[in-house]
Order: structure tokens, then sequence, then C-alpha cells
């Protein structure tokens, strides 16, 4: 006879997992009772375990679930993906805000919000190996705002440039170096410069090459 | 007719004031002197800049990645770095990612030290977009690093190894004509001001024991290089007085910068005058 199958059954506490999650969900054999098996066969699981089906299982349902791991411990390509893109839409909308602000004296503090975001956002994602592009583009942008950059982007076309590659990291599935190539010729294109790049001098406190007095005759 | 522009030939000693990169002052006067002007590298300067100032910055951000705390790390930098006196450096340094929210991370620190050594060179290079000919034929001072930042660290790694590297069979063993009796090298060194400069003396020395010039050796005799290389019409901007010797010697025009350490002094001359 042949067993039904209850794993439609929404009874049978199937769990949808996202895709995203670490631990894909392994099935788990659930033999349930059934009115003939009497009140004292509970019904058995394989979770954990493998097990023979007894005789007297009157149906299988076939339940997943998933133990998912805590958010930390997170670490697929997609998953920081995600969190990227969920990060840079809040930017998106911070920056799209400066428009209506360009005028104003104190400008600069409005890009205090997003500075702050995308340093959170390199500290969220700090170690997946596949958004380094990401993380350098956000650097080279962050560093424009900074040190009076931030002056800069009264210009619609500066403030253009910028929201070109902040829409570009909201959506994009994975950032390459060319990415970084082109987007560094955009800022540069529209003068925005990555400030404060210092030439530390590591030869010596002073750096000045004075090597040769005058030479006597 | 329009008139031509001026061609300047940037010498190391002073890259970091033409890049705007030097004490306020210096940048100030260099960029007064060089007014109208255009500003020219050579490949052999560009190796210099790499070495001296690239390939420092890639080692501060490698080994901040071999540390778990960065203020440690920056200690331990300093004394690693030896008897350079690089205090004052390494606290630029730490200010630097203080400002970028990097103290926390040595993985993120060094990523920013890492990524600001790329664009230093991207810098220099938009600075200095025209060469001289490589007449000396350096063979590594056009190098570029070829980054994917996803793997940043191993390929500034890989292309600090490989740039450090020196190159045993180098064109400027030829172009210094060192074991030629009438060559170049020989009339310069026939000059007793020039022979009595430090790089004169070591240019002496090669000769004397037929040296084999790879990259380590040439390090000690870059002004020598630089002078042969600069093209007549070229005006050499440096403040490194041994070049007043050299360009004497092979007739070509140079500019000499004053220094950081000259202007301070006027600086404070200044505000004496003014106190009294």
């Amino acid at each position: 006879m042949a067993i039904p199958n209850r794993s439609q059954d929404p009874s049978s506490e199937a769990m949808r997992v996202d895709s995203d999650a670490i631990s894909r969900p392994q099935p788990i054999l659930k033999l349930v009772g059934a009115p003939e098996t009497g009140s004292g066969f509970a019904g058995v699981d394989s979770r954990g375990r493998s097990i023979a089906a007894p005789g007297i299982a009157s149906g299988i349902a076939v339940a997943h679930h998933g133990v998912l791991q805590s958010p930390s411990r997170h670490t697929s390509d997609a998953y920081f993906a995600t969190i990227r893109r969920g990060e840079v839409q809040k930017i998106q909308r911070q920056f799209s805000s400066l428009g209506e602000q360009a005028t104003r004296d104190d400008f600069a503090v409005c890009f205090h919000p997003i500075v702050n975001a995308i340093r959170k956002l390199l500290d969220r994602i700090a170690d997946a190996r596949s958004e380094g592009n990401t993380r350098e583009i956000l650097r080279r942008l962050r560093d424009t705002f900074l040190d009076g950059g931030w002056a800069r982007y009264r210009d619609a076309s500066a403030r253009r440039a910028a929201e070109e590659i902040i829409d570009f990291l909201a959506g994009a599935e994975g950032v390459t170096p060319q990415d970084v190539k082109w987007m560094s010729s955009l800022l540069r294109a529209k003068g925005l410069r990555s400030t404060g790049i210092p030439v530390f001098d590591l030869e010596g406190e002073d750096n000045d090459v004075e090597e040769e007095e005058e030479v006597s005759d | 007719m329009s008139k031509k522009r001026k061609k300047y030939l940037i010498d190391t000693s002073a890259v970091r004031a033409a890049l705007g990169d030097s004490y306020a002052p210096q940048n100030e006067h260099i960029a007064e002197e060089l007014e109208g002007g255009d500003l020219w590298t050579s490949v052999y300067l560009r190796m210099e800049y790499i070495r001296r100032w690239f390939c420092d910055m890639a080692r501060i951000a490698l080994e901040l990645d071999l540390c778990t705390d960065v203020s440690d790390a920056l200690i331990i930098i300093e004394q690693d770095f030896g008897p350079r006196g690089v205090k004052g450096a390494i606290a630029s340094v730490a200010k630097f990612l203080r400002d970028r929210s990097s103290m926390t991370n040595t993985r993120q620190a060094a990523e920013e030290i890492a990524s600001c050594a790329i664009r230093m060179i991207e810098h220099f290079d938009e600075v200095f977009p025209k060469r001289i000919p490589n007449t000396c034929r350096c063979q590594i001072g056009a190098r570029t690093p070829d980054v994917d930042y996803n793997h940043l660290l191993d390929h500034l790694h890989e292309f600090r190894e490989e740039f450090l590297s020196p190159v045993r069979d180098c064109e400027v063993n030829t172009f210094l004509q060192l074991n030629r009796p009438k060559g170049k090298t020989a009339a310069l060194l026939a000059d007793a001001k020039v022979a009595g400069l430090n790089v004169g003396k070591k240019l002496e020395e090669y000769r004397n024991e037929d040296k084999w010039i790879t990259c380590k050796e040439c390090a000690a005799i870059g002004d020598v290089v630089i002078a042969f290389e600069q093209p007549a019409s070229w005006c050499l901007v440096h403040t490194d007085k041994s070049f007043d010797e050299l360009s004497r010697c092979l007739d070509r025009e140079h500019k000499l910068i004053k220094s950081v350490a000259a202007l301070r002094n006027e600086r404070r001359r200044a505000s004496r005058g003014d106190a009294s």
C-alpha cells in the first residue's frame, strides 16, 4: 500500500528557509501515527539519526527544520552582498536629500550621517573577502567628503557622480576591480579628490635631502 | 605665437612639494617657482618614488595585518624601522587611521594604509603624466600594481616583493659607461667638485671595483643617473645641493628649491624680527 505523502500538510511544521541562510535545511523524515496504530504510537522522526520505518506508520511527512546560525557567523558572499546593498540603499536615501541642502552655510554637517554610515558599513563588511572592491570604492568616496571636500558637493554634477556610484553599489551583485577603476575616474573627472593621502617620509624626521654643503676647492 | 612652456624635471627631493604633500610653505614656494611650466618625471624618478614611499607604506600595511592590536602594531612598526627616526611618520599614520575610525581592527587599518599606498602612485601619475625618455633603461620604474581589492594585501605583497627584487641584468651598466676610460662617468669624475660629493665617491668606488650595478648599487648613485638622463632643454628641480655640481658639470639647467628646514628657519627669523 502506498504511504500518503503528508508533506503539504500545514500541520507538519514545514518551515521555509531563505536561500541566503548559511545552514541548508536538512530534510527530516517524520513518521506520523495513524488511527490504526492506536494512541500508543506517537510518531518518530529521523532528526539526528536514521531510523527504519516501522510497518505501522501510515504516512510520511517531510519537515524541513534548519537551525540557523546566529547572524555574526554568516559568511557567504551572497550574505555580505545583501548586507551591502541594504546599507547602501540607506546611504542612497541620505545622499538624495543633499540637493535641497546644498545652499546651507553649514552644508558640511549634512555629511555627518553619510560618513558615519559608510564607516559602519566598512566595519560590517570588513572581513568579507568578496567585498574588497566595494570597500575600496567606499573608502575613496568617503575620502572625497573629508577635510573640506564636502564643499565640492554643492555642485550638482559632483552629487550626480557620487549618486551614480552609490546607485551602482546599491544594486550590484558583485563589485570588480574594473568598477573601482571607472568609479575612481568618474570622481577624478568631477574634481572629487580623495583627500588626506599623506606621503609619509620614513627616511627620517627631516625629509630634506640637503646632502651636500659647499664643497671646498 | 604662443610661448613655449618651460619643462621642469622634478627630482625625488622635490617630488613631495610638487605633489602638494610637503610642508605647506614649501608646497606654495614650489608652485610659485614653477608656475607656467610643465612638470615632468622619468621612469627612474618614478622608481625612486615607489621604492622610497610606496614600499614603506606597503610594509606598514602588511605589518599591521600581522598584529592583533593597531596601537601595539604601530609601536612594533616604529621599532621595526630601526634607527630611521620615524616617530613623526608613525604619528601621522596613527592620526590618519583615527580620522578614518580604523584603530580597532588591524585588517581594516591595513587596508586603509594599503589603499593609501595605491592611491599615492595614482596621484603621482596624475601630477606627472609626462616622462622623459628612459635612457637609463630602468626596468621597474614603469610598473604599476594591478590590484583586485578583494585580495588587496596579497597583491600588495606580491608587487612589493617583485619590485624590491634587484634586477641583475640592468642596462644601466651600459648607460653609466663605468669601465670606459673616456666614458661619461670618467668625464664626470674628472671634475674635482663632483668627485668630492658623496655620490661621486660612491661612483668612484664602483668604477674602481668594476662593480656590476643592480638596483641595490643604483640606489646609492641615483643622483648621477638622474643627472645623466636629464635632457638638454629641461630644467631639473631639486632641493639636493649635489645637483648644483652635477648640473654645472653636465651643463644642464637646474633650480634649487628651498628646503623645509630653510623655510622653517626663515619663518623663525621673521617671527623673531617681528617680536623685536
